[in-house]
């Protein structure tokens, strides 16, 4: 037994048909199933609704009711359906609108590539063609200056590749249309080609700057000299200052990897004392007499912490 | 499929009229099919303008409201389907593809 009209619309008994009118309005606008897809209590309490304005609505209808010549359950909404049961399958899928996803593609391009088709009047898919991922291992020299490389793909097409100078392990240069083949109208993927720098025998790098160890003799760290440093472009000459020793870092100011608004990094070099492969007996006699008057102890701040 | 020319929706309708038909066709709120007889409605066009007609005579709603109503249902109905098929489409993978899904899901929507 449907429940009592009157108290599914929220009115008095005595109310007038305006206010019926008014209260049912009130309660459409909250609960139409158009405006709440999905949500089935809407609908449940909606259909209720219906039938108790259908039977409050009209005056004559009202009237008998109150005389208790027809029962609650006098009316239900009519088996037309509500136009979301078309929407929800392919019925409605002209009113369908791509216009509501674009920004979701910052998200991923699953997005882009999936919904992008989306249009009215649809059927024929369009579907952008897949990315294609390679790899480039490049030498080091080449990553810090740029070059331009020609890779052969598994199709045996020719892809130039410019190399930005700079670029550093795991990037992924992206090569437009250069994928796989659209379906339809849609472009194709792109080329994604991830790089793998080399190994250097002598320069590291560390962001934008170029590290190298640079072997000294023991008369340039006692002396001090200008001595020729090997950089990423070409040979320089460097002051190794008097007196330096193994581990010291010395800048040269530039000599690193530009960024990109063109400030560039530094190279570090860093001394490593080497002693003669062959310790004469001119030297061994040196430093026995040097050693007598000039005791120094490079580990007396060791021994304090340990 | 059935479908219905502008005379028969009019009968089947009460608060749809041919001036009322014809004016929500040139506001593009239903799209039928073109026919050498004029247009071809849908059960779908059909349902589509009794709601518009809810939306006018029962909720009382003025005609711009109308047209914005009607734009969010279609992008809501957008996104469900989206979202339906999105489904579908991962209900169609392997099981450790799904499971993988779910988590990153969790994970993301748990914030």
């Amino acid at each position: 037994m449907p429940d009592d009209p009157y108290s599914v619309l929220g009115v008095a008994r005595d109310a007038s048909d305006a206010d019926i009118r008014k209260a049912y309005r009130e309660l459409a606008k909250k609960l139409h199933p158009d405006l709440h897809p999905g949500d089935t209590a809407a609908e449940e309490r909606f259909k209720a609704v219906s039938a108790a304005y259908h039977l409050l609505g009209d005056p004559e209808r009202r009237a008998r009711f109150d005389r208790g010549e027809i029962d609650a359950s006098g009316a239900e909404r009519s088996e037309q359906g509500f136009y979301r049961s078309y929407a929800d399958t392919d019925g409605g899928g002209r009113y369908y609108t791509a216009s509501g996803f674009e920004d979701l593609s910052d998200v991923s391009d699953i997005f882009a590539e999936m919904f992008g088709r989306r249009g009215r009047g649809g059927g024929r898919v369009d579907l952008r063609g897949q990315d294609v991922r390679y790899r480039l291992d490049v030498d080091f020299l080449d990553a810090v200056n740029g070059a331009r490389r020609r890779i052969t793909l598994p199709d045996g097409k020719d892809l130039d590749l410019t190399i930005p100078s700079g670029v550093d392990t795991g990037q992924v240069l992206r090569l437009r249309g250069k994928g796989a083949p659209g379906i339809g109208n849609a472009p194709a993927g792109d080329a994604l080609v991830e790089i793998g720098v080399r190994p250097h025998s002598l320069f590291r790098r560390d962001g934008k700057d170029i590290i190298l160890d640079l072997p000294i003799t023991i008369d340039e760290a006692i002396l001090g000299a200008k001595v020729e440093v090997p950089t990423i472009a070409g040979r320089v000459k460097m002051t190794v200052p008097k007196g330096a020793s193994t581990g010291d870092v010395l800048r040269l100011r530039g000599r690193g990897l530009k960024d990109r608004n063109g400030r560039a990094g530094d190279q570090k070099v860093i001394l490593r004392i080497e002693a003669p492969q062959q310790i004469d007996q001119e030297l061994e006699d040196f430093m026995r007499s040097w050693r007598e008057r000039h005791r120094y102890d490079p580990r007396a701040g060791m021994r304090a912490q340990s | 499929m059935t479908y219905y020319d502008e005379t028969e929706i009019v009968q089947r309708s009460d608060g749809i009229t041919r001036r009322r038909l014809r004016l929500w066709l040139r506001r593009g709120w239903v799209v039928p099919q073109e026919s050498p007889a004029g247009p071809r409605f849908d059960g779908a066009d059909l349902a589509r303008l009794r709601l518009i007609c809810e939306l006018k005579d029962e909720i009382n709603l003025s005609d711009d409201a109308v047209a914005v109503v009607l734009s969010l249902i279609d992008q809501l109905h957008s996104v469900r389907h989206e979202l339906r098929t999105l489904g579908q489409a991962i209900e169609a993978q392997p099981d450790d593809v799904r499971r993988a899904v779910q988590v990153a899901y969790r994970r993301l929507s748990a914030g």
